[in-house]
């Protein structure tokens, strides 16, 4: 009789958690891409850098 | 220019250490979360029907773990901000600041999972009482915290104004806790942690008491997950700081 109210429950629940955990894993990965881009930029600076020397 | 960098970033976020163990932490605790949420998803699925709620009493193993974990993710940022502020804890306002929208979702499940039981259960789905306005005010105070973290661009003023907020919002976690029996409420009093024996029977107080465990590990699983990415934006901060 109330089998929508719980559905909707366990849906809205495990929804919320799952958007939460795949937001969650993109900041992570879009910041370790950011991080290593910068890094790589850093790194090409210097030994261009130092082939001018 | 080495050493100033290590410097600046040991004073954010002395993250080498937590992001060592953080990696090794990272994948058995989520694996460990899937496996109790698993087992609790198993457990409700052979609970009886309730003599007078019948089978709605199912929302009860998903609503009560997210009110708990909304009460657990504010005090855990309370006591994140107090480890940063009072005691210099480099962590604490990247702690604070990462559990902070996954408390704020357990908020909103309870809410809404609390409306989805009310409407059959009292005939209305929201009524202003004591309990649901604390914690409709809790979503607010997380709404708020989140707000003023983006709000001010200066890392070091943000951490200290959003700490005080969540200072200031601290107190309204023991009126949430303690609403139902300082105030006539609709919401029924606590069932499991009062003193005593729980009012529920064991065919329920188990299930739910495993859904409470496996919600307390999703968060920690994603607030270690958030934490990281918090060291690395940190460390982003440092780097484009130096250039």
């Amino acid at each position: 009789m109330f089998a929508g109210y719980i559905y909707a429950s366990y849906v809205f629940t495990f929804g919320a958690l799952v958007g939460l955990i795949v937001v969650s894993f993109v900041g992570l990965r879009a910041a370790r891409q950011r991080l290593a881009a910068l890094q790589a930029g850093g790194d090409s600076d210097e030994s261009g850098s130092d082939g001018a020397l | 220019m080495l050493e100033r960098l290590e410097n600046l970033s040991a004073l954010y976020a002395n993250p080498r250490r937590f992001m060592r163990l953080a990696a090794r932490l990272h994948m058995p605790l989520w694996l460990v979360a899937l496996a109790v949420l698993g087992g609790g998803l198993f457990m409700v699925a052979g609970v009886p029907d309730d003599y007078q709620q019948g089978a709605t009493v199912r929302i009860m193993f998903v609503h009560v773990p997210a009110a708990w974990m909304a009460l657990f993710a504010y005090s855990f940022i309370f006591f994140a901000s107090v480890l940063a502020m009072v005691l210099r804890h480099p962590l604490g306002y990247l702690a604070a600041r990462a559990a902070a929208p996954v408390g704020a979702v357990f908020t909103l499940i309870a809410l809404v999972t609390g409306a989805l039981w009310g409407q059959p259960m009292w005939g209305t789905w929201w009524v202003w009482d004591a309990r649901l306005t604390s914690v409709l005010v809790l979503f607010f105070v997380y709404l708020g915290y989140i707000a003023l973290w983006e709000a001010i661009d200066d890392y070091g003023r943000a951490a200290r104004a959003t700490s005080i907020l969540a200072f200031v919002g601290f107190v309204n976690v023991p009126i949430v806790k303690f609403s139902v029996d300082w105030w006539n409420t609709l919401h029924q009093p606590a069932s499991v942690s009062r003193f005593g024996r729980p009012a529920l029977h064991a065919d329920f107080l188990y299930p739910l008491l495993v859904m409470g465990l496996a919600f307390l590990f999703v968060f920690l699983a994603v607030t270690l997950t958030r934490m990281q990415t918090e060291v690395l934006r940190q460390r982003l901060r440092v780097r484009q700081e130096e250039a």
